[in-house]
């Protein structure tokens, strides 16, 4: 009987789970053999230890988040709907609560075609005019909830169970540079139907970013810093502070969900109102702590595609009104200009705006196609049109760089309509039409997926084919630096230089992956997938699951803190 | 303890429950009676729902945070656990053991995890043939004290022997019992603990060796 034959039978010796004459013959080898003497103690102290582990306790939170899901809910509504069902003739169940964030899906299915006519309210507010709105801070946190402030550094956003978190992209400490845990960045009460991350370089004091965030409880906008500081109430987007399904569910209501939108220096907040008649209108919250202004008329249609200037002197919406888009204009100072979207194609409505110092340039679609491109100088009523009447594009993408460009796709071929010298021009054929183009953030060069490839290219390098198989629409890194894609169950990240990629890295396995989100020092990728995210290193190095829930929609963010 | 579970189809009497009744159950009754015959019904299984979570929420949660090394996770996936067993819980047969139940969704949902985690992995552009890195494994520098060195000795362990060393040692489960929780024979029971008391002493002695265990 060797130790060798003794090892393999002690755990279950000391389990006494062997046969009599087995246990009789291991506990004779046992008592004389000094080595499997020592592995059985050792073995015994193992047990001890973990069985004495110290028990980690669940936080009173999870409850909340079990009982008060939506998948809960659902359950709850199955089984009093299975059980009025199945004795007929009885009373019908009393309805279980519905979270409020479940009506967000519902609004967002909502046609924004009203069909009602077009009617400015001229005198309700003159343009420009000031509305006060008090400001309140709430003090989050304290103990047992979440410590502020949130570590400074670039943090992940998103939204989960009705509430922001943020995640330390490094946490505070790590020597590995490992991401942080989440953290709720929204305190308990709130539930959090809208959200925008104010843009880098905020024009802040402290140059931390904001994120605006509404509560559906309330109707009220707050705007809280990064670190989670300073939650404080800036308006409110519902004419009740206790609005309920019928509003979010409303074309208003959605127009006012979908509508926050930072200045690209982050100095204000655009949004829209729901008013008490069930109009909207577009509002400005500047962050110096000013007052807010009204942007323009109420509309009793509803007001989307909210588009600053880059100087964040201007505001472009739309409006659709009888099938009819309308682009309004409102410029500080000087008060709004009404134009048609597109006089010529009928129905056509917005699909992208783009400034280029005071012009506004826009382009139309109908039935996903490009039908027109029009350019709207400031110190004009009247937009011209850039593209040929009749024209049609499959794709289109606007950059500022060159004095505003539009880059467009037909017949196999790309062509670019330049603001500055108006018309379009032919630049590149590309053998099949591109469905999709992305310009980079500086305009140096432009993805385009054509069928299934994903192809770079830019007027000075010509075309490069990067991938196929291609599944999701090319994201570019902040700095146009890094382009990353998705090919069915792979991530790709592919550095790009002078319109040609010089290093690729491939993640494997992902899954039904829904959003891609740089990091602001873009060396973390942040990936949503449809049950969990991961935030990967674009050197390849390592990978973090954050969560294995998945965010509620498909946007994630990152910001900064002070 | 096992808890018997009424099917949500027959009437259920928590009264007539020989579990012991927490002070919920008054509360329950007085809310019952003050609403139709379906709000009864219907009130009565929240409560269930509400009891079993209280019941097992700190061994189950523990069980969990065990197996995958993380509080965040354990969280999601103790939320998963349990909302996968409210669903199924209407339809599962009334002699249902439900502890055993439990746990068996929690090493579901906690493999699901796990597997999920090993199979994203960066490799490199050139070589893709590459075995990804095992990325999770913890950095023996950073562990100090004793119930660290537990805690990365057990994310070292191949999962199936470590979810068996847990429900043994853990949570005091009989051969039987771990046998039905993993849906493996219980013969395999016994293979099971001797690799993974075999495995967690590896890893734990080398981490120790490793100078984790300085503190």
């Amino acid at each position: 009987m060797t130790c060798e034959w003794a090892e393999g039978n002690l755990s279950a010796y000391l389990d006494d789970a062997l046969d009599p004459q087995l246990r009789k013959d291991v506990g004779a080898h046992i008592e004389s053999c000094a080595h499997c003497q020592a592995l059985a103690e050792e073995y015994r102290r193992n047990d001890q230890l973990l069985a004495t582990l110290a028990p980690v306790e669940p936080s009173d939170h999870l409850r909340q988040r079990i009982f008060e899901s939506p998948t809960f809910a659902a359950l709850a509504q199955k089984l009093e709907r299975e059980t009025a069902a199945a004795p007929p003739g009885r009373v019908a169940p009393r309805r279980a609560p519905l979270a409020v964030r479940a009506l967000v899906p519902l609004a967002a299915l909502l046609t924004l075609s009203l069909g009602a006519a077009l009617l400015f309210k001229q005198g309700l507010l003159p343009f420009g005019a000031t509305s006060t709105v008090q400001r309140q801070t709430n003090t989050i946190g304290g103990p047992g909830s979440f410590d502020l402030p949130l570590s400074a550094g670039p943090r992940l956003v998103f939204l989960n169970g009705a509430a922001l978190w943020s995640v330390a992209e490094y946490a505070p400490n790590s020597v590995t540079n490992a991401p942080g845990a989440p953290q709720r960045l929204t305190p308990t009460s709130a539930h959090v139907v809208a959200w925008a991350v104010s843009p880098q370089g905020a024009a802040n004091h402290d140059g931390g970013a904001r994120i605006a965030y509404v509560d559906g409880l309330t109707g009220a906008l707050h705007i809280v810093h990064s670190d989670g500081q300073a939650d404080t109430i800036v308006g409110s987007v519902s004419p009740t502070q206790s609005p309920g399904a019928d509003l979010w569910t409303s074309a208003a209501g959605h127009a006012a969900l979908t509508s926050l939108t930072w200045s690209p220096d982050g100095s204000q907040l655009a949004y829209v109102a729901a008013t008490a008649d069930g109009a909207t209108q577009a509002r400005i919250v500047p962050l110096n702590g000013g007052a807010t202004l009204s942007a323009g008329a109420s509309f009793e249609a509803p007001i989307g595609q909210l588009a600053w200037s880059a100087d964040s002197h201007a505001l472009a919406f739309t409006t659709v009104s009888s099938g009819t888009t309308s682009v309004i204009v409102w410029r500080s100072g000087h008060g709004v200009v009404t134009t048609p979207a597109d006089a010529n194609v009928s129905q056509a409505t917005v699909a992208q705006f783009g400034w280029s110092g005071s012009t506004l340039s826009w382009a139309t679609t109908r039935a996903g196609v490009i039908v027109g491109v029009y350019a709207l100088p400031g110190n004009s009523a009247t937009p011209n049109q850039l593209t040929a009447t009749g024209a049609r594009y499959a794709a289109a993408d606007f950059t500022a760089a060159h004095g505003g460009s539009w880059l467009l796709a037909s017949n196999g071929a790309l062509s670019e309509a330049r603001l500055a010298s108006g018309g379009v021009n032919w630049v590149a054929n590309t053998g099949a039409t591109a469905s999709h183009i992305a310009w980079s953030p500086n305009g140096a060069t432009a993805a385009l997926i054509i069928d299934d490839k994903l192809v770079i290219w830019s007027d000075v390098s010509g075309q490069t084919t990067l991938a196929q198989g291609v599944t999701s629409q090319p994201v570019w890194s902040p700095s146009g630096a890094q382009l990353a894609v998705t090919e069915g169950q792979n991530v790709m990240i592919y550095r790009i230089s002078n319109a040609a990629a010089t290093q690729v890295e491939r993640l494997s396995g992902a899954d039904s992956v829904l959003a891609l989100a740089w990091a602001t020092d873009e060396r973390n990728l942040a990936i949503l997938e449809s049950h969990g995210m991961l935030l990967v290193t674009t050197d390849g190095v390592s990978q973090t699951l954050l969560t294995s829930r998945q965010a509620d929609g498909d946007a994630l963010n990152w910001s900064v803190a002070r | 303890m096992d808890l018997t579970v009424v099917p949500a189809a027959t009437e259920y009497d928590p009264a007539s429950d020989p579990a012991e009744l927490p002070s919920e159950t008054a509360k329950g009754r007085r809310m019952a009676k003050a609403e139709s015959a379906q709000s009864v019904q219907s009130l009565q299984q929240a409560w269930s729902f509400e009891r079993i979570y209280d019941e097992f929420k700190t061994p189950i949660y523990n069980y969990i945070y065990h197996l995958v090394g993380s509080r965040e996770q354990a969280d999601d996936l103790t939320q998963d656990t349990f909302l996968k067993a409210f669903r199924a819980l209407p339809r599962m047969d009334a002699n249902l053991k439900l502890s055993a139940w439990l746990y068996r969704i929690a090493t579901n949902t906690s493999y699901d995890a796990l597997r999920r985690r090993k199979l994203i992995a960066w490799m490199p552009w050139q070589d893709l043939d590459h075995e990804p890195a095992d990325v999770e494994s913890a950095d023996p520098q950073e562990t100090i004290g004793t119930s660290e060195l537990v805690h990365a000795a057990l994310r070292r362990m191949p999962r199936h022997y470590r979810a068996a060393l847990l429900l043994y040692t853990q949570e005091g489960f009989s051969y039987a019992e771990i046998a039905s929780t993993l849906n493996i024979a219980e013969s395999g029971v016994k293979m099971y603990l001797s690799r993974a008391r075999h495995s967690f002493r590896e890893h734990y002695n080398s981490l120790e060796q490793a100078g984790g265990g300085k503190k």
